[in-house]
């Protein structure tokens, strides 16, 4: 018979009780949560967090027990992530997403957003210069699907048609769900996603966008009725440009980070900066639902051209200062 | 920041998941696992079913009621856009509400025992949570949705052809990214991995020893060998154990020129008795820098 010192087996004597008692907290935080814990334990937690990751540094250098090793990995783990990674509250996560990530979010690319909406500008000046000029481009830059049979053709008895008011709460509500499912929000995630090929086609399907707005204006202009329609597609069309324009300066910055990485790889400036990018592509989406309500319900309610102005007026003015002033200060 | 660490078979065959190296806050780096892409699969299945069947209880508990208040008003006109908008609900805020209640993690990646975390060690961030959320039904709900819209499958190709290529691409993403990212965890900045919950093992090491090994015995292996024997001493005891046993003490015996005879049915206390001492000859060496490796370490 003889004996052997084993320093891993001395190490584990001693710290072992620490682990157990770590377990111990994890395994209560995890199932009941944290606020069951009392104050002596919430003191001990991040303590022996520490001293869990300081076992792992010793046991990774001087342990050759391969179950001891990956059990503190595992351990260390675990606690890392009850303690960095905490449940949040849904009104709390929401309330911060709103009143500081996003139009932060927003305001870290002004630049991009202010291309955006220039090259939205470029092509509603460019759509309605060349449908005033000539009522032939029409037919080419308006899809049929979006132009519903209005054309160089239509009176402007039919026009006036589509632009009255139709109150009914059903119609109004099935607009409203098919609105969430219908290409829109597909093509302005695509206008997002597409910035990873630099930014061209993005830059390109929203000069699109502009196009076709400006040739409608420039058909109502010709039939006296561009009071009436801007009327009728402002009191939506201000949020969903808007939407439209969040998107396409997410997709500029992704197009940028692909081009310029800068003192990063690609894929790290990607990293870096994509989430701020997702956020205001999700403050897109919730625009586009905005719009959706407004298209659906409030379009159908008033038929009043003056006050379906002063709604798009009011919207506008809404957005700028939600994105322009919301969340500067740096607390929480 | 993660980096990659090389994949290695564990000793006894199982392929082990793929690892990465997280940095914490303190400066330790923690040893990740990623999840296999079946069980990413089975964790969003579950949660697709869970979700389903969640939303049509509350639609049916919804309809029940619009019946009632709008009794002869024909409710037909309201089931199609509020099934389409509970749908929408269902499919968004109940990954999104988990996501965010749960840390990371919900109810079927919580049964396969996943979590999302944030790639770079920080906390996981509600606009992350949204993000990759948001981003799951551009990547796959539409498509599927698309597919399954379609009438004519024969004469319509491109209304299959494009969501399916859509869709492959997608996948490829998962499956090309080292991380197995998702685009939605590119965008969110978060990635998807595994811990299952591992339990303290006993120490093999044994505190006295009724076989004496010498210096000269233990120098013919290395770290390698070592935990491979961990790993088969840690195996449940059978007939295929105790056959093992014996083979692996005659291959130890020749290989270190252990010249004393062995009874067979000490072989256990052999094999743990090598083992121990085996450990503290190598712990011993690794201590003042001489790291063996494995039976190939040439001083």
């Amino acid at each position: 018979m003889s004996m052997l010192v084993l320093k891993s087996q001395e190490f584990r004597k001693e710290r072992e009780s620490g682990w157990r008692e770590l377990e111990e907290l994890i395994s209560i935080v995890q199932t009941i949560g944290i606020r069951s814990l009392g104050n002596a334990d919430l003191e001990r937690l991040p303590l022996l967090y520490r001293a869990a990751l300081s076992s792992l540094s010793v046991a990774r250098s001087i342990v050759l027990d391969r179950a001891l090793v990956a059990y503190l990995d595992n351990l260390a783990l675990r606690a890392f992530l009850v303690i960095y990674s905490r449940p949040m509250s849904i009104a709390e996560s929401l309330r911060e997403f709103f009143a500081r990530s996003l139009p932060r979010a927003v305001r870290s690319i002004r630049w991009q957003v202010a291309i955006a909406l220039f090259a939205l500008a470029l092509g509603i000046a460019s759509g309605f210069a060349l449908v005033n000029h000539d009522e032939g481009w029409f037919s080419v830059m308006v899809p049929a699907g979006l132009a519903q049979g209005r054309g160089p053709s239509s009176t402007r008895e039919e026009l006036l048609r589509v632009l009255a008011a139709q109150p009914q709460a059903s119609a109004a509500l099935a607009t409203m769900a098919n609105y969430l499912f219908s290409n829109n929000t597909m093509v302005s995630l695509l206008i997002f996603g597409l910035g990873l090929a630099a930014g061209v086609p993005t830059l390109l399907l929203t000069f699109a966008n502009g196009l076709v707005l400006g040739a409608f204006m420039a058909l109502h202009l010709h039939r006296g009725l561009l009071g009436q329609f801007t009327g009728w597609v402002s009191i939506h069309g201000v949020t969903e440009l808007g939407a439209i324009v969040l998107f396409a300066a997410a997709g500029l910055k992704l197009g940028e980070l692909v081009l310029f990485p800068g003192r990063y790889t690609r894929a790290d400036a990607l990293q870096l900066y994509g989430p701020t990018t997702g956020e205001v592509a999700v403050g897109g989406v919730l625009m586009l639902l905005v719009a959706a309500v407004l298209e659906g319900v409030f379009r159908q309610l008033i038929a009043d051209t003056n006050v379906r102005l002063s709604v798009a007026l009011a919207s506008l003015l809404l957005w700028t200062v939600y994105y322009a002033l919301t969340g500067r200060r740096e607390t929480a | 920041m993660t980096a990659a660490v090389p994949t290695v078979a564990d000793p006894v065959g199982r392929v082990a998941r793929r690892r990465r190296y997280l940095m914490t806050p303190e400066g330790v780096p923690l040893l990740i696992e990623l999840p296999d892409p079946g069980e990413r699969l089975v964790a969003f299945l579950a949660d697709v079913c869970i979700s389903f069947v969640a939303a049509i209880l509350i639609l049916l508990v919804g309809l029940l009621i619009g019946g009632f208040l709008a009794r002869g008003a024909g409710p037909l006109a309201f089931t199609l856009p509020v099934t389409l908008l509970m749908a929408f609900l269902a499919r968004n805020a109940y990954f999104m509400f988990f996501e965010l209640r749960w840390a990371g993690a919900t109810p079927g990646k919580r049964m396969i025992g996943l979590r999302v975390i944030d790639r770079r060690g920080g906390p996981l961030r509600p606009g992350a949570v949204i993000a990759r959320n948001l981003t799951r039904q551009a990547e796959f709900f539409f498509p599927i949705e698309l597919l399954l819209i379609t009438k004519g499958w024969l004469w319509s190709t491109w209304d299959v052809v494009l969501p399916g290529l859509w869709l492959a691409g997608m996948v490829a993403v998962i499956l090309r990214t080292p991380d197995r990212l998702r685009a939605g965890d590119l965008i969110g900045g978060t990635m998807v991995i595994a811990i299952p919950k591992k339990v303290l093992l006993e120490d093999l090491a044994r505190q006295t020893q009724q076989f004496e090994f010498l210096p000269q015995h233990l120098e013919a292996y290395g770290i390698h060998e070592l935990q491979v024997l961990e790993e088969v001493l840690r195996q449940p005891h059978n007939a295929d154990t105790a056959r093992l046993y014996l083979d692996i003490r005659g291959r130890i015996q020749r290989r270190i020129g252990w010249d004393r005879p062995v009874y067979d049915r000490d072989t256990e206390t052999f094999l743990r008795d090598f083992y121990t001492a085996q450990r503290a000859f190598l712990e011993r060496r690794k201590n003042i820098g001489e790291e063996r490796r494995d039976k190939f370490y040439r001083g």
